[in-house]
Formats: structure tokens, sequence, C-alpha cells
């Protein structure tokens, strides 16, 4: 699994070094490519899945699992991205918003830039892609050392697509279909969390 | 958002149904690492094309990344932490 770990840091310095050697004029090709491999990628998932006689048969099992781990994730990230800010000394509300944009850059970006202030708005775009880069790479390592329901942590809402394929991949199918609940109910958390946190400080 | 949970949920059907032949039991090992290394680099591809994401990791890269790790670090905890407290372990939730 560190291998893995090194072969999904390799590929996106990879891509990144070669974006930046030969930028694309266009980057909604880019986009289009992204989202193409995205959708393959979640039918392979979901074929998986679907073959998996055993997961359809512990599904009842699941339980309080598909709340605790949501509820665990988003307080985690607030709470932990708030102590960060603190140690950088930006305001709470700002550092508590941009912990509960939970890895979707582009919304939580274009809420807190409309309602607050841009700058603090594109901090919480790079933060959420770093976030979501950062869960690429040590997912594999934190199923491992900390087990398969702390691996759907660091994905956060993006744990229902871009990083459930790692999450699938490192972990089993209920894991994978507990981390797909997850994203989905932390997507809708956003639009929510996000105005009510940085809201916090009065603008 | 709905283009991704369409084709989740057809994958799944597929599955169920087991309409997949037994001889193309690999295709979804296949797709699911064949798709994901080419998302990896085409997601690279889109950060290094991106003259703003470029220009704002020079201005906001020390900040953005304490923040993102504050979070993954918090969220990975609280996990860890409440799946215990709340007796939810279960396969691969060991301590390694």
């Amino acid at each position: 699994m560190v291998t893995m770990t090194l072969k999904i840091i390799l590929l996106v310095v990879l891509g990144a070094v070669i974006g930046l050697a030969l930028p694309m004029q266009d980057l909604t090709v880019l986009d289009g490519l992204i989202s193409t491999a995205l959708c393959l990628l979640l039918f392979g998932v979901g074929l998986s899945l679907g073959r998996d006689r055993h997961l359809f048969s512990s599904m009842r099992s699941l339980g309080r699992v598909v709340l605790v781990v949501p509820v665990g994730v988003a307080a985690g990230s607030i709470i932990g991205a708030s102590l960060a800010g603190f140690v950088l000394g930006l305001p709470l509300n700002e550092s508590a918003a941009i912990g509960a944009g939970f890895g979707w850059y582009s919304l939580s970006a274009v809420l807190i830039s409309r309602v607050y202030a841009v700058e603090v708005g594109a901090l919480a775009f790079l933060s959420n892609v770093l976030r979501e880069l950062v869960a690429l790479a040590i997912i594999p390592w934190i199923a491992i050392r900390f087990g398969y329901l702390a691996a759907v942590a660091p994905g956060g809402a993006t744990a229902m697509d871009v990083t459930l394929p790692i999450i699938a991949k490192s972990t089993d199918s209920k894991t994978t279909l507990v981390a797909f609940v997850t994203g989905v109910l932390l997507s809708l958390a956003v639009p929510v969390l996000v105005p009510l946190l940085i809201g916090l400080g009065g603008g | 958002m709905t283009l991704l949970v369409v084709f989740l949920l057809a994958g799944l059907i597929v599955g169920y149904q087991q309409w997949l032949p037994d001889r193309w039991a690999k295709l979804p090992g296949i797709i699911t690492t064949g798709g994901l290394f080419a998302l990896l680099f085409l997601m690279g591809m889109q950060i290094g094309s991106s003259s703003v994401v470029i220009q704002e990791i020079f201005v906001y890269g020390g900040q953005a990344f304490v923040l993102a790790a504050g979070a993954v670090v918090g969220s990975t905890a609280a996990v860890w932490a409440a799946v215990r407290l709340a007796g939810l372990g279960g396969s691969g939730d060991d301590d390694a």
C-alpha cells in the first residue's frame, strides 16, 4: 500500500509537471476527460460492489456507522482546521468555514468569496484542493494504520467521487458503501455549514 | 454529480444482475485501476495547467497546506475515536 501511495503521488506530480511545461489553453478539455474518467471509475466501483453478494446482506448491519462516520468527519474537519487556523493566527470563523468545505473546493470557495471575502475564498479553494490531494496520497496508509472506516475521513465530501476509487481499492465493499453515503451527506452539508460558520465572524 | 451517481448505480445493477460474462470477471479491476491512474494524471495536469492554482500556491500555499493537514488529521482522529467509542469495529478496523 505504501507503493500505492508513491504511485499516486508520482502520477499527480508527473501530470502537474507536464501541465506546467505544456499548459493546456482550453481547460474544458481536461475537465471533460476528468469527468469521463470519473464516470468510468464509478461504473467500475459499482460493478465491484454489485458483484459482492455478501455486501447486500451486510447492508442491514451498517446501522449507526452511516451516521457516526459523517458526523465524525464533519466535526473533526472543522475542529482540526480551526486548531490549524489558531496556530496560523487566522480568525476562527474563517478557518472553521474552510474546514467545512470538506474538500469540495469549488463550492466552498465560491460561497466564501460571495458572502465574505475573495482572499479567504482563494485560501479555501487552495486548502480544499490540497486536502483532496493529501487524501488521495494517504488513504491507503490510513486504511492499514488506523482501520478501514478511518480511511473514509480524509476525503470528506470527495468520498463519493474522486477519492471513492482509492477507498474501494484500500478497504472493503462495506466501507466503500459507507464512504459513498458519507460523501453524499457531507456534500449536502457544505452549502449549509460554510455560510453558517463564516457568518459567525460578522463579515 | 447526478451523472456520477447514474454511472455508479448502472455499475451496481450490471454487477448485481450478473450481466457481465464470467470471462470478463477481471473487467471491474481493470476499469478501476486504469481509470484511477488516468484520473490522477489528469488531475495533476489540471493543476499544472491552471495559472490560478499555481499563483495561489505561491501566495497561500503554506497556510492552505496547514489548514488542509488540520482538517485531514482532525477528521481521521475523530472517526477513529468515534468508531472505538461507539464499538463499531469491523473488518480492517483493528489496531495495526
